[in-house]
């Protein structure tokens, strides 16, 4: 691949990512192997980026790809619980095809939604989602009461939720 | 199941009883749920990115410049770049090439910047936000340059830049939300691949690296190697043909990169301790024969009758599929249906190392058949065979032969270490898991594979490694 394919493959890349993480996660339901399974899916993409046909959907390429990756996954790990349903797979990598374009879009804006919030805000975030601490857990590091962490929690949610899809609204998306 | 079920997030961020598992993939034949689930799916990666600091979801290599060529030049391109000390050229490293497209990526995407919500503090307007310019120059000494431009002290520096000085000075930078602090010496070259990487080419870096969580490690990659911390000082000194390492306090990961490019498993440094890549340590074979040299290792039938059992270096779990050695793609079946079972069939994975001692104790054999290669698709099946002359040693000498194939699908025969041949497998799977595929490793042995009564022929210390070994680990085998 020489830089004019590689410029061309992560342009694409960057567009397909979060489409190819969302399938891999609501298959997998465990967004440590989602993170494996997005690292193995973009070494393989690019590596065989010479077979891709431009004429097809790159999403849906890579997301073929997270297929076959999802299922070695699943069969190096049983008897982990994850969705094997045929029905469920064909569901979710049709709704991940189709939201694509907005999967992508909501990243973005959660970056600048993010950057606003307060260190502290942050933090509570980054112990339940990335560390994926029990509210207990967090009750005990950040001394709050278990409520407060809970309420807090969820207006956190919700206001995320709100600036991501005020973005997507003003960009025709929702 | 409605579409704001609580189960949904449960489900997404690991915390789902899994009793409640069949519930929710039977609600998932409804498209409007599946749609649901992955519009919260992609909140969840969206939130896990923003909060890690991360545009790009995965860790690219960025193309080598000689690589167009190597496929024509074959391994002398290879050996020349070996020889001059550089190794395979990571000019942009991983990360910061991604980043880089991020920002194009970004540049093009239209709309208004979103504002937080009712409710939330929204910090200082003044400055760029850290996610878009996440580093802050300290001190910047002269000849420090970025893009061309010289880098002053106070500077806000963007992700995926890079910085570079060509005369011996210092800079010192400091991420503006985490507690990272770098400080670069000599003439250096460093992208800031990302606010939890950054990519040096050349001179000394020193870190200091507060507590991280594993998810979100800090890591310094190299053309040599990859340091992975969660919280700890270190330097890490970057020459033209290795990269040294040295721990102050805690701990770092430190992955050398192979021959390919590759990053091997991370050796594990603490305090006090030094790594150099050059100085690799010893591989370790998936399985070992145990060593067995005596008359009748290949008995006349051309079968090795005392090979087995194995003997298995990395803990084991039996699968439907074969014998199972790690999470990912590597395992050996008991037996192989469409070849006597004698043959110890070996299905590896797209990198493999097979090395075998052999002795020659009779007459001067021919094509003595040390292992082959069975690539099926579908119905169609193709053979590669490493074929290896016996009537060219003397008689009861040793001599180690192996073959090593790399995930590119380029296959080497070496001779004690040295290289004899290369070629390359054009159907090598272009899908790894495509279960269309599938590749095996074979050990047949004697004339083309059949029986031979005429080879007499002693075998030991047979090894599998689920990577490419250099010629210099290959003639490590023998002490």
């Amino acid at each position: 691949m020489d830089a004019g394919q590689h410029a061309a493959f992560l342009t694409r890349w960057m567009r397909a990512q979060s489409a190819v993480a969302a399938y891999a996660l609501s298959r997998l339901g465990d967004p440590h192997a989602m993170d494996d399974v997005v690292q193995e899916v973009a070494l393989a993409a690019q590596r065989y980026f010479a077979r891709y046909d431009p004429s097809r959907s790159f999403t849906s390429w890579v997301l073929g790809i997270a297929h076959h990756k999802i299922a070695d996954h699943q069969r190096a790990r049983r008897p982990t619980a994850s969705l094997e349903s045929a029905e469920a797979e064909a569901q979710l990598r049709a709704a991940s095809e189709r939201l694509a374009h907005e999967t992508g879009e909501r990243a973005s804006a959660m970056h600048d939604c993010i950057a606003r919030l307060k260190p502290e805000r942050r933090e509570l975030l980054r112990r339940f989602y990335l560390d994926g601490q029990s509210v207990r857990e967090i009750t005990d590091a950040m001394r709050m009461g278990q409520s407060a962490v809970k309420v807090a929690l969820h207006r956190l949610r919700r206001a995320l939720r709100d600036c991501v899809s005020r973005a997507l609204e003003r960009e025709g998306l929702r | 199941m409605r579409r704001d079920d609580p189960r949904i997030e449960a489900w997404l961020t690991g915390r789902l009883p899994p009793g409640e598992l069949p519930a929710l993939q039977q609600a998932l034949a409804d498209p409007a749920l599946a749609e649901a689930v992955i519009r919260a799916a992609g909140e969840q990666i969206a939130l896990r990115a923003a909060l890690r600091g991360q545009d790009c979801l995965a860790e690219l290599p960025s193309p080598r410049p000689d690589e167009t060529g190597r496929r024509t030049r074959g391994t002398r391109t290879r050996r020349r770049v070996r020889r001059t000390g550089r190794g395979p050229v990571w000019a942009a490293l991983a990360a910061a090439a991604c980043l880089l497209a991020a920002l194009a990526v970004w540049q093009l995407r239209p709309g208004p910047t979103p504002s937080p919500g009712a409710g939330e503090e929204v910090r200082s307007q003044h400055e760029p936000p850290a996610s878009r310019q996440p580093w802050r120059v300290l001190a910047s000494g002269s000849g420090v340059r970025v893009g061309g431009d010289a880098l002053a002290a106070d500077a806000l520096v963007s992700a995926g830049s890079r910085i570079s000085a060509d005369v011996p000075t210092q800079l010192r930078l400091a991420h503006r939300t985490e507690p990272i602090e770098l400080e670069l010496s000599g003439p250096f070259e460093l992208a800031l691949a990302g606010p939890a990487t950054v990519a040096c080419q050349r001179g000394t870096l020193r870190a200091k690296v507060g507590p991280r969580t594993r998810a979100a490690p800090f890591s310094v990659i190299t053309p040599h190697a990859r340091c992975t911390v969660l919280g700890t000082r270190f330097a890490v000194t970057i020459a033209a043909d290795a990269t040294r390492v040295s721990v102050s306090e805690g701990t770092v990961a430190f992955a050398r990169r192979d021959g390919d490019g590759e990053f091997a498993a991370p050796q594990e440094l603490t305090a006090g301790m030094r790594a150099d890549s050059a100085e690799a340590p010893s591989p370790v074979a998936l399985l070992a024969y145990p060593l067995h040299r005596g008359p009748g290792s290949l008995d006349g039938t051309g079968r090795l009758s005392r090979i087995l059992p194995l003997t298995l270096r990395r803990q084991p779990e039996w699968t439907d599929a074969g014998l199972l050695l790690d999470g990912r793609n590597h395992c050996v079946t008991r037996t192989n249906a469409s070849w006597p079972e004698l043959r110890a069939a070996l299905v590896a994975s797209r990198a493999v190392t097979l090395s075998v001692k052999v002795a020659n104790r009779g007459p001067p054999s021919e094509n003595l058949l040390l292992g082959v290669l069975y690539i099926r698709k579908n119905t169609e099946g193709a053979r590669r065979l490493v074929s290896v002359r016996m009537d060219d040693g003397e008689p009861g000498v040793w001599v180690r032969w192996s073959v090593t194939v790399a995930p590119d699908g380029t296959m080497r025969t070496y001779r004690d270490g040295e290289l004899q041949r290369a070629s390359r497998i054009e159907d090598w799977p272009s899908q790894p898991g495509d279960p269309s595929v599938q590749l095996k490793l074979l050990m047949p042995l004697g004339h083309h594979g059949e029986p031979d009564e005429d080879l007499a022929v002693e075998f030991a210390d047979v090894q599998l490694f689920d990577r490419v070994l250099t010629p210099d680990e290959l003639r490590r085998l023998d002490p």
